[in-house]
């Protein structure tokens, strides 16, 4: 410390008493302190002041600490705020794909469970929306279930449904309008018919549409990827908790409204609580990129032939599917200051029918931090084979374009 | 993950501290309270001599300090910037007429020796110490009290080192003339 240079000797003996100064100046003030008495009295007294100061620093009081903790909200936090704290999902998760993919893979499980159970309460209902009839210029057929043996034969005036069954012939008794698929068949045709209206086994067993079946092996929703619409996820460019698990993750609700090809008037049998909406979580993995998961129910109409024996029938149905999915989302930058943020998704996953896609563009406003609201259109594709074999079935495929809209919430 | 921060820098714990994460922010906290809250109580205790309103502004300091964490974006001296807050929130009290001054109280201090010699100096020291004037009192406290540099005090006080170093030698030639009498009664005695 060159201003010391300039001390006097008994500031410089201040100084060297509070360890201020440096070793070059040190030798200067020993030799000052050895040959002048009142400097050393001095220094003895300095002394005396610096050791009975010394330690003498004061407590403070252990409640004063909670106190001010509780006021800036430190305090210790309870249980359940622990078990949400981010740092608890970062201990999780930290640097560990193998433990990501195992909560990843028990929060599916539990969906599926929950969307299992659900569908098979429903299962009744929508079977029997899958009817065979005649056409209207055909004589009347029996309607046919594809649901069991015991629920077989019902008529075409006591049930609303639209479903139709075509049967081409070389006598054009009823041709197809559809499917150039021709088969021979008897010149007396009236006479099958006759039997097939007489038939008590006529009802589908494995002959039938068994598309939906879930008992079938290749639609036992073996197919889950666990999916996701990622509709309505928050991308807020004032969110800085970068490297927190839970401050990357939004959730997302959306509802689907949407015109279908093909398409024809046949309501669905069930509304099922989740019709039509989805709900999905996404995860922030860069700036403008996210992915996710999400699970949803959705009609999709169905049309596709199938031919028994000599007979091509035509089925009709509207369907509703719950699937599950894997997303991906990109957001694009702000419009101006306005909240205004267009995106656009993607989705890949699978429904206890077939593979489905969903590609999606649109808007979300931002009316919170946390909150954002969100429109947009949306295309999907579903695929599925005939009889549910994935084998040897045919596929077909069926399309929905319409809107949605959602809200997003991030944690 | 959970951060070990006994041996981080302050300006590390200052970044922690910013963390939205609560635990982490909890962490840095603690850290910094416990390397500094004796220090700046002490300091309060010493400047406004009351032991209820040092409490009070305690807690503010910190409080302050916390909220003026969450806006500025660096920090390079977490203890000068936590003595700048204590001094101007005592120094606001103090102009105020709110401080009642109380007796000096022993039990606050943690006497290391138990000669009786040595504690009649501690009082006097102590009682000396009271009655300097503001500017001597205050850079000795800071130095015997907080162990803080020059440096530190000169950057906790926003003056230059070399005010700190006259205040400081001129607070102790006055404190060694106060004394001066009582020591050398209390060693005649002995």
């Amino acid at each position: 410390m060159k201003e010391h240079e300039f001390l006097k000797p008994d500031e410089k003996l201040t100084a060297f008493i509070d360890g201020e100064l440096s070793k070059e100046e040190l030798g200067t003030l020993f030799y000052e302190l050895a040959q002048n008495p009142d400097m050393q009295e001095e220094f003895n007294q300095l002394m005396l002041i610096k050791n009975t100061f010394r330690n003498k620093q004061m407590a403070a009081p252990d409640f004063l600490k909670e106190k001010i903790l509780t006021k800036v909200g430190l305090a210790t936090p309870t249980l359940i705020e622990r078990i949400f704290s981010p740092a608890f999902y970062s201990a999780i998760f930290a640097g560990s794909w193998l433990r990501i993919a195992s909560v990843s893979s028990l929060v599916l499980l539990i969906g599926l469970m929950i969307f299992s159970k659900f569908n098979d309460s429903n299962s009744n209902s929508e079977m029997r929306q899958i009817l065979l009839t005649s056409e209207s210029s055909a004589p009347q057929y029996p309607i046919m279930s594809s649901q069991s043996e015991d629920e077989t034969v019902s008529t075409n005036s006591a049930n609303n449904s639209s479903t139709s069954r075509r049967v081409n012939s070389q006598s054009g008794l009823a041709a197809s309008n559809r499917n150039a698929v021709v088969i021979p068949v008897q010149d007396d045709l009236s006479d099958e018919l006759a039997q097939l209206l007489n038939n008590d086994n006529l009802s589908a067993k494995e002959s039938n549409f068994r598309a939906i079946d879930n008992s079938h092996p290749y639609n036992a929703n073996y197919f889950d990827f666990g999916g996701a619409n990622s509709y309505g996820v928050v991308q807020s460019p004032n969110y800085t908790s970068l490297g927190r698990f839970l401050s990357n993750v939004s959730l997302s609700f959306k509802k689907f409204g949407a015109y279908s090809f093909p398409n024809f008037d046949l309501a669905a049998s069930n509304e099922p609580i989740m019709n039509n909406f989805s709900i999905g979580a996404n995860y922030k993995v860069g700036k403008n990129h996210s992915v996710g998961f999400a699970v949803g129910q959705e009609n999709f109409m169905m049309q596709f032939d199938q031919q028994e024996g000599e007979i091509i029938y035509d089925y009709k149905q509207s369907y509703n599917s719950t699937w599950y999915a894997g997303t991906y989302k990109y957001v694009f930058a702000e419009i101006g200051n306005s909240g205004v943020i267009p995106e656009f998704n993607l989705l890949m996953g699978a429904s206890n029918v077939g593979p489905l896609g969903k590609l999606g563009g649109g808007i979300g406003y931002m009316i919170s931090d946390n909150f954002v609201v969100n429109v947009g259109l949306d295309y999907s594709a579903m695929f599925y084979p005939s009889r549910g074999d994935w084998k040897n079935g045919k596929w077909f495929m069926t399309q929905k374009l319409g809107y949605s809209i959602g809200i997003g919430a991030s944690l | 993950m959970l951060e070990k921060f006994a041996h981080k820098t302050d300006e590390e714990l200052f970044v922690y501290l910013k963390s939205k994460d609560r635990t982490v922010s909890r962490q840095a906290f603690d850290e910094i309270y416990s390397r500094y809250a004796n220090k700046i109580y002490t300091y309060c205790r010493k400047v406004l001599n009351s032991s209820n309103m040092s409490e009070d502004i305690f807690q503010d300091i910190f409080i302050k300090f916390y909220e003026s964490v969450q806006k500025i974006d660096e920090m390079s001296n977490v203890q000068g910037y936590l003595i700048r807050i204590a001094r101007n929130l005592c120094l606001n009290e103090k102009t105020r007429g709110k401080v009642v001054k109380v007796p000096f109280d022993e039990s606050h201090y943690e006497y290391n020796d138990t000669k009786i010699e040595n504690n009649e100096i501690a009082d006097i020291l102590h009682t000396s110490l009271d009655a300097l004037p503001e500017d001597f009192r205050e850079v000795i406290v800071m130095k015997e009290f907080m162990d803080m540099s020059y440096k530190d005090i000169a950057f906790a006080l926003d003056v230059t080192v070399s005010v700190v170093r006259i205040r400081i030698f001129r607070g102790k030639q006055k404190l060694r003339e106060i004394m001066t009498p009582y020591i050398d009664d209390i060693q005649n005695e002995n």
